[in-house]
């Protein structure tokens, strides 16, 4: 119980501090909407009593006027704060969400690959989009707030009941107005109380269960709906292959799984919320009991059993209510928890230094080791080589061989398990990692292009200048695609709309330009060339020499032939450098390097 | 109105073949809705009526204890269904959802890429199906409490009725004038959906890719984040701006709607005061106002779940307008024979719809029993489309294409696929069993002999023996925790097996080798190879390599068909084909390419993608 109000009470803070007010807003029109609705139950008693007081109609007819406007003011109000709240609860939702996309992009880039992670962000954004999302908890937080003002009014109203006393004090009668006796009603209400935290606990019990059970298959069946049924690209394989059945049975099973808890939990849930209900009426008859026997002995005056009889069911609707919404309102606050686990990841953002990388700056790899969280088995081992500047150095290997890996940790995605990388002989701080990034200019094999204009994506910032932008697009192919664009460089690229899409040869040139435009020291190309056809390879390779000229070049590629272009060649296999030398020399030597020159080189020999 | 009584059919369908019994707890839920708050605003005046006429304590406590009995009944009946009828609607739901999925993985392959037809996708499935909030579920929930409302209010308008007609009429009036400025808002909240929508696929979009690992390597390398995020923070903007242009239209609704209920209330009031003074019982006094209060309760309550119901409704509208749409074509009922398969492109063009010319045009060729083709050409040439073409998944614009000397129109498109194995770029293995993967069966229709020979042939077997779960083993790290990834080349070769298990009369390889190295690429060759002995085959590619494989080449550019021949009489003929391919065999001859300006300028006279 106090866990959770600690985690409620951190999650209100994390609120107000996203969105300053939201929790204000909530309150005071919770507050004035439980106002509105006692209004018309009071104006109700003081017109019979003072109608009973033989007061003059004039004033009664006034009193009826006052009422009104108490009506509107207090509702009118509560509308104004209402619209308030929305839009506050809107910004808040929006804000958490951009929360959650800042943290992933500074994270740094292996915790974005784990799959803890990737499962972290899952739940933090369910955490608040799950069950009808921020909105519907806030409504819930809303209607928390109310029952909590109308159980601390119709309280006090009872307990002013209680304590009017009537002239008779004969006989049971008489021993019923006394204010022992309200005690022991107040007891019953007590015990009530009580039974309510019993089915909260039993509610939150069931709720957690269903959710966890619940939301590994829901998240499971997303993705068979959003990666395969409805996806664009399985679409061809999806029908030539007829998986269309295939498919369906598995989301159906999961489909019957996820009945299955739910039915167990929502047969607890109903039992629950049902018992309640009935010992809530019979409490409310009690009650009327007890306001009738105070009526009838004249304690309070005619007029208030009205109050008194409405108050009786506003409270037994509250306190109905009340474990519902209160442990709704808890587990939603606890889904938001993971929401604040994640955000207390630690990222890029706040703790990096500088580092100093020049154009004549020598890399130097010392006993670097990699290996994947969660792999036995390194992806890297035992490494050690030194990158010379302004040459060109090729690596290639079989798939798997740690080609990509090397890559990573040169650029500061990854930082080694054993070893260092030194620049100039310094060694590489983990907090210097995020300015490493900065000193490369790559083109990933999976690279990614953004929904913007072709000059934002390009430049990666708004407001720079045409000239160079033109200028590498040239250098890399683009120019003739270009001039056929709608738009220039402010044509948008993108999955929307109004967004051009290129091919993939295309979109390559793309990355290249980008790479180029940021004009680092460093150029990383991982299969640069895989999309493209023969003659526009070359046109690349050629352009690349002409263009890199002084920088310091790195090629990953399958294709033999591109080792042409390189002073330097590094052989890898299963995380092991194991050859390396210029093509020449390599040729010679009877190891893999041969081995996979002659494999590609046979179609073109024996073929001409 | 109209939206709601459509709407409301649709789901007595669904209900009546999905879950009857759901029919008899909305009946008993409407009932016990109805009484429960009525006999609650009758308890107190009875009890006015009571002590007034002097009844005796015991009477009184009676009365108290009784109906107060009959009142914790009804409620908890109440919400006792109102809980268990959950899960029934859930069932119903999940029926549903996948009837839309069943649906979207038969529509015709050319109508998946067309845009309207994703938004209508898209509209069906989130306003329509997507949790609990939309859609059916959402429809019969506030449905019914719509019901219930109406049902209320009627009640008490007769109550009134039965007092003063005009009073009831007045109140009714003033009650449908809050309504009509609350549809108002509405109507303006239905315009600026647009905005809305349009404004939050754009940040869907963008909290997706960002979280992508796949993404960010680049948002990293090259600091994209602040730019990302201002791309986050601008629709974020443009998001609030609409929505509070739209709560203020609801806020004068609700304004208006507060003016006359004060009005309402004042008019009530000061008649049944005058009454009262004219001699009027309390307790009489008491029923009516109390009522009146009710009565404004209902009336708001109608209100709102007038409003949600229509959303709901509209909601089930989005998802029958999904289903509606057509799935198989007139007159194609025809099935494969199985036999070789020869194909004969006839004049046969194609342009995309809504583009300006056409990706391929006037292609003619023949390909005979048991050949091998190899069609190459550089990106963008018109070789996935023409493959599309060829497996049925596109319909050609003009020209016709022959199997076996009958149209390909006249077969049925799902028998024609049994008959076609084809293994593209992105194509990779699915998130379920090995089995499944290779079969492509449900559970119980796979040959599981027929999976083992398959797997062996592609020197799988030994491998997937070796797995926890050997053939039921699922290949995903996302679905189940004994799941295995597999590697490129083993992908490679599962994909192969799936291929062979379908026994084809045409095999069809696009780009397979892209993504692997000098030896798996050589491995791939030689194993489809061996596999293509049996039947038609085509190999795709703009690696020259994969061609010493082929019979006859097929040389595509900008979407015609420019040479066809053997290798060696392209190589004769000088042409695109044998400069491709100098191109590259340069790299891998004595002395390796030279960077020479000759090169470059025949580059640019051919270059093809740009």
């Amino acid at each position: 119980m106090k866990a959770q109000l600690q985690e409620a009470w951190t999650i209100l803070r994390l609120i107000h501090k996203q969105r300053p007010y939201v929790i204000f807003y909530g309150f005071s029109a919770s507050l004035l909407k439980t106002i509105t609705a006692y209004l018309p139950l009071w104006f109700t008693s003081i017109l019979i009593n003072l109608f009973l007081a033989k007061t003059d109609t004039q004033s009664l007819f006034l009193s009826v006027l006052l009422f009104a406007c108490c009506m509107l003011l207090s509702e009118g109000g509560q509308y104004v704060l209402e619209y308030r709240l929305n839009i506050a609860v809107k910004e808040l939702e929006l804000g958490l969400e951009k929360n959650i996309s800042e943290k992933a992009m500074y994270l740094s880039y292996d915790k974005l690959e784990d799959k803890d992670t990737l499962d972290l962000i899952e739940k933090a954004k369910a955490g608040f989009m799950q069950n009808g999302g921020i909105q519907v908890m806030m409504a819930q937080f809303s209607a928390l707030l109310e029952i909590c003002c109308t159980m601390v009014i119709s309280f006090g109203l009872l307990l002013y009941l209680l304590s009017c006393h009537g002239t008779n004090k004969e006989g049971i009668l008489g021993f019923m107005d006394t204010f022992w006796a309200g005690l022991v009603l107040l007891m019953l209400l007590y015990g009530y109380a009580l039974f309510g935290k019993y089915l909260s606990k039993g509610f939150s019990k069931a709720g957690m269960k269903f959710f966890d059970q619940n939301a590994k298959l829901s998240r499971e069946n997303n993705y068979y709906s959003s990666e395969v049924a409805l996806n664009q690209k399985m679409a061809k394989d999806v029908r030539l292959f007829q998986m269309q059945d295939t498919v369906l049975e598995e989301m159906a099973q999961r489909q019957q799984n996820s009945l299955k808890y739910f039915t167990i939990f929502n047969h607890r849930i109903a039992m629950l919320f049902s018992e309640s209900v009935f010992l809530g009426n019979m409490m409310n008859g009690f009650f009327y009991m007890f306001v009738i026997l105070k009526v009838y002995v004249k304690s309070i005056p005619v007029g208030d059993f009205v109050t008194y009889a409405g108050t009786i069911t506003k409270l037994n609707d509250a306190i109905s209510t009340f474990p519902i919404i209160y442990t709704d309102l808890m587990m939603l606050f606890h889904y938001m928890s993971y929401y604040n686990t994640f955000l207390q990841l630690a990222d890029q953002k706040e703790d990096s230094d500088e580092i100093s990388l020049q154009e004549d700056s020598v890399i130097t790899f010392d006993h670097v080791t990699y290996a994947y969280p969660g792999s036995n088995q390194p992806a890297l081992h035992d490494v050690s080589l030194t990158l010379e500047p302004h040459k060109k150095t090729a690596i290639v290997g079989l798939n798997g061989a740690g080609k990509t890996t090397l890559i990573k940790l040169l650029c500061g995605l990854y930082e080694p398990s054993e070893g260092t990388i030194r620049i100039d002989g310094k060694p590489v701080t983990a907090k210097q990692l995020s300015a490493l990034q900065n000193k490369f200019g790559v083109v990933f094999q999976d690279f990614a292009l953004f929904a913007g204009t072709l000059k934002e994506n390009i430049t990666c910032t708004p407001n720079e200048k045409d000239e160079a932008i033109r200028d590498v697009l040239n250098r890399s192919g683009f120019a003739k695609r270009l001039a056929t664009l709608p738009d220039d460089i402010h044509t948008m690229l993108g999955v929307q709309e109004n967004g051009i899409q290129l091919s993939g040869g295309e979109a390559q040139k793309v990355a290249i330009a980008r790479a180029l435009y940021a004009d680092r020291p460093w150029i990383i190309l991982d299969e640069p060339t895989a999309a493209l056809d023969p003659l526009s390879e070359i046109e690349i390779y050629t352009h690349l020499n002409e263009l890199i000229q002084n920088k310091s070049a790195i090629y990953i590629s399958h294709r033999m032939s591109s080792c042409q272009f390189c002073d330097d060649i590094l052989v890898f296999e299963h995380g092991n450098l194991i050859q390396r030398g210029s093509h020449a020399q390599l040729l010679q030597q009877d190891g893999l390097y041969q081995q996979l020159w002659t494999a590609q080189a046979a179609y073109f020999q024996e073929a001409s | 109105m109209k939206v709601i009584l459509r709407a409301t059919k649709e789901t007595m369908q669904h209900i009546a073949k999905y879950r009857r019994s759901l029919f008899v707890m909305i009946i008993f839920i409407w009932i016990t809705g109805v009484l429960a708050p009525f006999l609650q605003v009758v308890l107190p005046s009875l009890f006015l009526y009571l002590i007034e006429t002097q009844q005796s304590f015991a009477t009184l406590m009676v009365y108290a204890g009784g109906i107060s009995l009959l009142v914790a009944i009804l409620d908890s009946a109440h919400n006792y269904l109102m809980q268990t009828y959950d899960p029934k609607m859930y069932v119903i739901k999940c029926k549903l959802t996948l009837r839309l999925y069943e649906k979207a993985m038969h529509v015709p392959y050319a109508q998946v890429e067309d845009m309207e037809y994703r938004q209508l996708l898209n509209r069906a499935q989130t306003n329509g199906i997507d949790n609990s909030s939309v859609g059916f579920e959402h429809f019969v929930r506030n449905g019914m409490e719509l019901l219930i409302a109406v049902t209320g209010f009627f009640l008490y308008a007769i109550v009134f009725g039965s007092m003063q007609l005009w009073l009831c009429a007045l109140v009714v009036t003033l009650s449908l004038l809050s309504i009509w400025f609350m549809s108002k808002a509405q109507a303006y909240e239905h315009v600026r959906k647009q905005d809305y929508a349009k404004a939050d696929q754009q940040l869907q979009y963008y909290h997706h890719e960002v979280k992508l690992p796949g993404n960010g390597k680049d948002i990293r390398i090259f600091h994209l984040q602040d730019w990302l995020l201002a791309k986050i923070r601008y629709f974020q903007k443009c998001r609030v701006e609409v929505l509070q242009e739209v709560e203020r239209k609801y806020l004068w609704a609700k304004w208006g709607s507060t003016f006359l209920s004060a009005a309402r209330n004042l008019i009530v009031f000061a008649f049944f005061l005058h009454e009262l003074v004219n001699g009027m019982s309390v307790s009489v006094f008491v029923f009516y106002t109390g009522a009146a209060a009710a009565f404004s309760g209902w009336i708001s309550k109608i209100v709102n779940f007038y409003n949600e119901t229509r959303r709901g409704a509209l909601g089930i509208i989005d998802y029958d307008t999904y289903m509606d749409l057509p799935i198989e074509e007139e007159g194609a009922t025809l099935n494969v024979p199985d036999e070789d398969m020869e194909i004969v492109f006839d004049h046969v063009s194609f342009r995309y719809p809504q583009a300006e010319k056409d990706t391929l045009t006037d292609i003619n060729f023949t390909i005979h029993k048991k050949e091998k083709i190899g069609i190459v050409g550089s990106n963008g040439a018109g070789k996935t489309t023409l493959i599309k073409l060829l497996c049925g998944l596109y319909t050609p614009t003009s020209g016709r294409i022959l199997i076996n000397g009958i149209d390909i129109k006249k077969f049925a498109k799902e028998d024609l696929f049994t008959h076609i194995a084809a293994v593209f770029q992105d194509s990779c293995a699915m998130a379920y069993s090995v089995k499944k993967n290779v079969a492509c069966k449900t559970k119980d229709s796979i040959d599981m002999d027929l999976v083992w020979d398959c797997l062996e042939r592609c020197e799988l077997k030994t491998k997937v023996e070796q797995l926890p779960l050997q053939e039921d083993t699922y290949i995903s790290n996302q679905i189940s925790e004994n799941g295995v990834l597999f590697s490129g080349g083993e992908q490679q070769k599962l994909l192969m097996a799936r291929a062979l298990y379908r026994k084809a009369n045409l095999l069809i390889l696009d780009e397979p080798s892209a993504a692997l190295d000098a030896l798996a690429e050589a491995a791939l060759y030689e194993n489809y190879e061996r596999a293509a002995k049996e039947c038609t085959s085509i190999f795709i590619s703009h690696r020259l390599a994969s061609t010493r494989f082929a019979n006859r080449i097929l040389l595509f550019d900008q979407g015609q068909l420019k040479e066809m021949g053997t290798h060696e009489t392209l190589l004769q003929q000088d042409g695109l084909y044998a400069r491709m391919f100098e191109a590259q065999a340069s790299y891998y001859q004595e002395g390796g390419m030279k960077h020479e300006s000759t090169t470059t300028r025949s580059v640019d006279d051919l270059a093809l993608d740009s």
